[in-house]
């Protein structure tokens, strides 16, 4: 047995290197930036509409960043940030429609930051310019619609339009990798003596010696829908948690059996202790868990960003020394299972989830693309990426082979002035800028980290629905007049099965209950919009 | 009409009515133009901030559509409300409002009456103000804070939580199960308006006139009897007053308090119609519809208002109108 942990350990370490190793080399798209500079002769101020707003805890203003100060001066164009609260984005966002104040570009995510009637219609009612009749100023934009093809597919709509200018996510090689997944304390698993869980039957074992032997209280942590928003952990039952595919078919994840099976099993071990007792009443809806439980060892295991694995925690003030934070791949059912649905929204179609967008009454739509445009450009998505031209050595290093930028891990984490993490993104570089480029977050971190991404990127997805499917303004007004009251109903009673106060001998109601609600017809809906988009 | 000097022979008699009216009226505006100034402001603030918006209504007949305005947008007459009520949380949300006001109003109503009476009997002054100013002191803390501290005492460890399980409830946080919430929400506002509430009955005590005490006293009545026979037919008119105003605002539940309390494990007691007009309007955009469904709200709300009326002024003559 001794000699067997050797070698799989052995294993482990060599697997780690040719992690690491086997990372391709980034193909930089659009090395020539063909915007010519100033974009205005005279000084121009813009409203942008840039829902950051987490990263304004430390940085009060965009504008004393030394990007966007080097853009100005490139550009001549003064760039007023409107900044919404966090956490009132989506509502901010419909107000924009609502009130005469539309600025003149809006870095949005179209997924939750939307016009009620569907992108198409946002065109068609004179609220934003139609990219598509615009293209010829962003010249830096073509290069990429030219250059991947399925990124071209997902710029459009099925009526051929195109809601604005959107976010590339650059690989390293040719497949994207997720950035956040599974998350396991590895110095807990060391502590109960056990192996990084793979089926659903290991994770309960680990999670149960979590709970008995280290007095976890959060052994596994939820958001506070009870699943998590990406269905990363229910993947292994094959289903996904809102509306995924199986091989062109649409389907609803709570009309199938699997994901009743699924709420069984969180049932139990609810039951059992093993999910946190607070989940219900918690404010995150998506990933990453509440600070003062994650820094005082009571989560043993969470959906996290692949950034805060390893011991990134004690730089944000965890007090055990021994914290470390492992990536895991999805859970399955018997080993050899492949799970197939991962929503991780960013790099699938090489397509990020920000997308700019342009005032069609805006005084200065041409500047604003041209603006925008240069992101797309090398010589500009690098020092987005990296930093300034001039922080060689500072904020990023050339790697020794080819030259290429390499972001400095210890100048981010630990910081010579003492910024924190969060501040130094901000400071030095940009936060999701329109070209990511992927290396940039992936390459510099550490072994762990980069062994994290590779596990959640394990499966291919092949059950998600892309984000670019569309529906005509018609569809789109039945559709969010049926589903919204569904997905609130779901979110609800998922909660309520996973607490008991709705009994799953129940399910068959339930299930009733969505159909006369509508969910069959907001299928038909969404598998209409689906093979339009296979037929693009 | 004399003092222009050229009035014609024959003058109807409703031609001169009319001219004594309108001299009237000058007459007044002549002798109280000052206090016709003063009210000027406050007829203009309730035109446009009340009436003004009224005319949004008309969204609740319309597909409303941002971009085609009030005037322009598609005619649908009730289908809006038609939706509303077959949908699945129609009866929730009457169920739920309903109770949240109907217990709130019995248990909340009476405590600052309660409290006014307590003070009344207190003889130390300053003891007296130092327990009234005590009391108002929750009154003035953000709603955001008082939910806050709220969460914290109901989380499962919270203090409110531990004492629940002294007395056998062990099924954990208070705060995420149902059948908490309203006594949550309810306990916490009686807490947080008592000593606030509790002034106009306590103005409206010190106006009781003194010699009815002497004379009940003369009369052989003791403190209890005083109260009973005395102090509470002076304050009673002011009690139903305030009752039927209260009434007026049955179905009003402002939906701050209850968006910043609930989360998807309480929806089933907690969701009420303005927090459900909230979600739909402001997060979906759905403009029309809310505007519905808050319609419907201030209907109901005003009939409760006028049968309150009507039955307080047969039975005992007191009235808003």
């Amino acid at each position: 047995m001794k000699r067997f942990l050797g070698i799989l350990s052995l294993a482990l370490v060599l697997a780690l290197c040719m992690g690491s190793m086997a990372m391709a080399e980034t193909n930089y798209v659009c090395p020539e930036n063909a915007q010519t500079y100033p974009i205005s002769a005279d000084k121009i101020t813009v409203d942008l509409w840039y829902p950051m707003a987490g990263s304004m805890a430390e940085l009060s203003d965009f504008n004393d960043a030394e990007f966007f100060v080097m853009y100005e001066e490139l550009t001549n164009m003064h760039i007023n940030f409107i900044v919404p609260a966090s956490g009132t984005e989506g509502d901010s966002f419909s107000l924009l429609f609502a009130s005469d104040d539309m600025p003149d570009m809006a870095y949005c995510q179209p997924a939750g930051q939307k016009y009620r009637d569907g992108q198409d219609a946002a065109i068609d009612d004179g609220y934003f310019i139609d990219m598509a009749d615009y293209l010829d100023f962003a010249p830096n934009y073509k290069v990429w619609l030219e250059t991947y093809e399925a990124y071209r597919k997902a710029c459009y709509s099925d009526t051929g339009k195109m809601y604005g200018m959107w976010g590339v996510w650059l690989p390293i090689g040719e497949i994207p990798m997720a950035d956040q997944g599974i998350a396991i304390r590895k110095d807990f698993l060391d502590k109960v003596g056990k192996d990084v869980p793979v089926t659903y039957d290991d994770w309960y074992d680990v999670l149960c010696a979590f709970r008995d032997e280290l007095g976890i209280e959060a052994p596994f942590y939820t958001s506070k829908y009870g699943i998590d928003r990406t269905g990363e952990f229910m993947a292994g039952y094959g289903v996904g948690p809102y509306f995924y595919q199986v091989d062109g078919t649409v389907k609803y994840g709570p009309m199938e059996d699997a994901y009743k099976d699924y709420l069984t099993m969180l049932h139990k071990w609810w039951e059992e202790g093993l999910l946190d007792k607070e989940f219900a009443t918690r404010t995150s809806s998506g990933i990453t868990a509440d600070n003062d439980m994650m820094l005082n060892d009571k989560v043993g295991s969470l959906i996290d960003y692949g950034t805060r694995l390893a011991d990134v925690y004690i730089t944000r003030g965890a007090t055990n020394p021994d914290w470390w934070e492992v990536g895991v791949a999805q859970p399955v059912l018997k080993e050899g299972d492949t799970p197939a649905y991962r929503d991780y929204s960013s790099g699938n179609d090489y397509m990020q989830t920000y997308c700019t967008v342009f005032d069609a009454e805006g005084e200065y739509i041409e500047e604003c693309i041209r603006w925008t445009d240069g992101f797309y450009s090398k010589p500009i998505y690098l020092q987005a990426n990296f930093g300034l031209d001039a922080n060689e050595g500072k904020t990023w290093y050339a790697a020794e082979d080819d030259g290429h930028r390499i972001q400095d891990y210890d100048f981010r984490y630990k910081n010579p002035d003492g910024d924190s993490s969060a501040l130094v993104l901000v400071k030095y570089w940009t936060k999701n800028p329109p070209v990511r480029v992927e290396s940039a977050q992936i390459e510099s971190s550490k072994p762990v980290q980069q062994e994290g991404y590779r596990l959640w990127s394990l499966y291919e997805p092949t059950m998600w629905i892309s984000n670019r499917t569309t529906m005509t303004a018609d569809e789109n007004a039945e559709y969010s007049k049926l589903y919204t009251d569904i997905e609130t109903y779901v979110q609800e009673c998922n909660v309520k099965f996973i607490m008991g106060q709705m009994s799953l001998d129940d399910y068959d109601s339930y299930r009733e209950t969505l159909r006369s609600m509508g969910i069959e017809k907001c299928i038909e809906l969404r598998q209409a919009a689906l093979d339009r988009y296979n037929a693009r | 009409m004399q003092s222009t000097g050229s009035a014609p022979n024959i003058v109807t008699s409703a031609e001169r009515i009319r001219a004594r009216r309108k001299k009237a009226i000058r007459r007044d505006l002549r002798l109280n133009w000052a206090v016709y100034v003063m009210a000027i402001p406050v007829v203009v603030y309730f035109f446009i901030f009340y009436y003004i918006p009224m005319g949004g209504i008309v969204m609740a007949f319309e597909n409303f559509k941002i971009r085609k305005g009030i005037l322009g947008s598609e005619w649908i007459w009730f289908q809006n409300f038609i939706d509303f009520f077959n949908s699945v949380y129609f009866w929730r949300l009457i169920r739920n409002t309903i109770l949240i006001s109907v217990y709130g109003l019995i248990y909340s109503f009476p405590f600052p009456i309660i409290f006014a009476l307590c003070l009344n009997e207190v003889r130390s002054r300053k003891f007296k103000k130092v327990t009234q100013t005590i009391s108002y002191m929750p009154y003035f803390i953000s709603i955001v804070v008082v939910v806050s501290i709220l969460n914290d005492f109901c989380k499962s460890g919270g203090i409110l939580t531990q004492i629940a399980a002294l007395f056998g409830d062990t099924k954990g946080a208070l705060i995420s199960r149902p059948e908490w919430f309203r006594s949550l929400y309810i306990g916490s506002n009686i807490w947080q308006h008592l000593g606030y509430n509790s002034i106009i009955y306590i103005s409206a005590l010190a106006s009781v006139d003194q010699e009815l005490y002497e004379a009940a006293y003369i009369d052989g009545a003791g403190r209890w009897r005083q109260t009973l026979h005395v102090t509470i037919p002076g304050i009673l008119p002011t009690i139903v007053i305030l009752l039927i105003m209260r009434l007026g605002q049955m179905m009003n539940v402002g939906y701050e308090k209850t968006i910043l309390m609930y989360s998807p494990a309480t929806y089933e007691t907690a969701d009420i119609i303005s927090s459900y007009v909230y979600r739909v309007g402001i997060g979906d955009a759905n403009y029309s519809y809310s505007t519905a469904v808050d319609l419907f709200n201030s209907i109901i709300n005003f009939l409760i208002l006028y049968v309150a009326n009507r039955v307080s002024r047969s039975l005992s003559d007191i009235s808003l109108w």
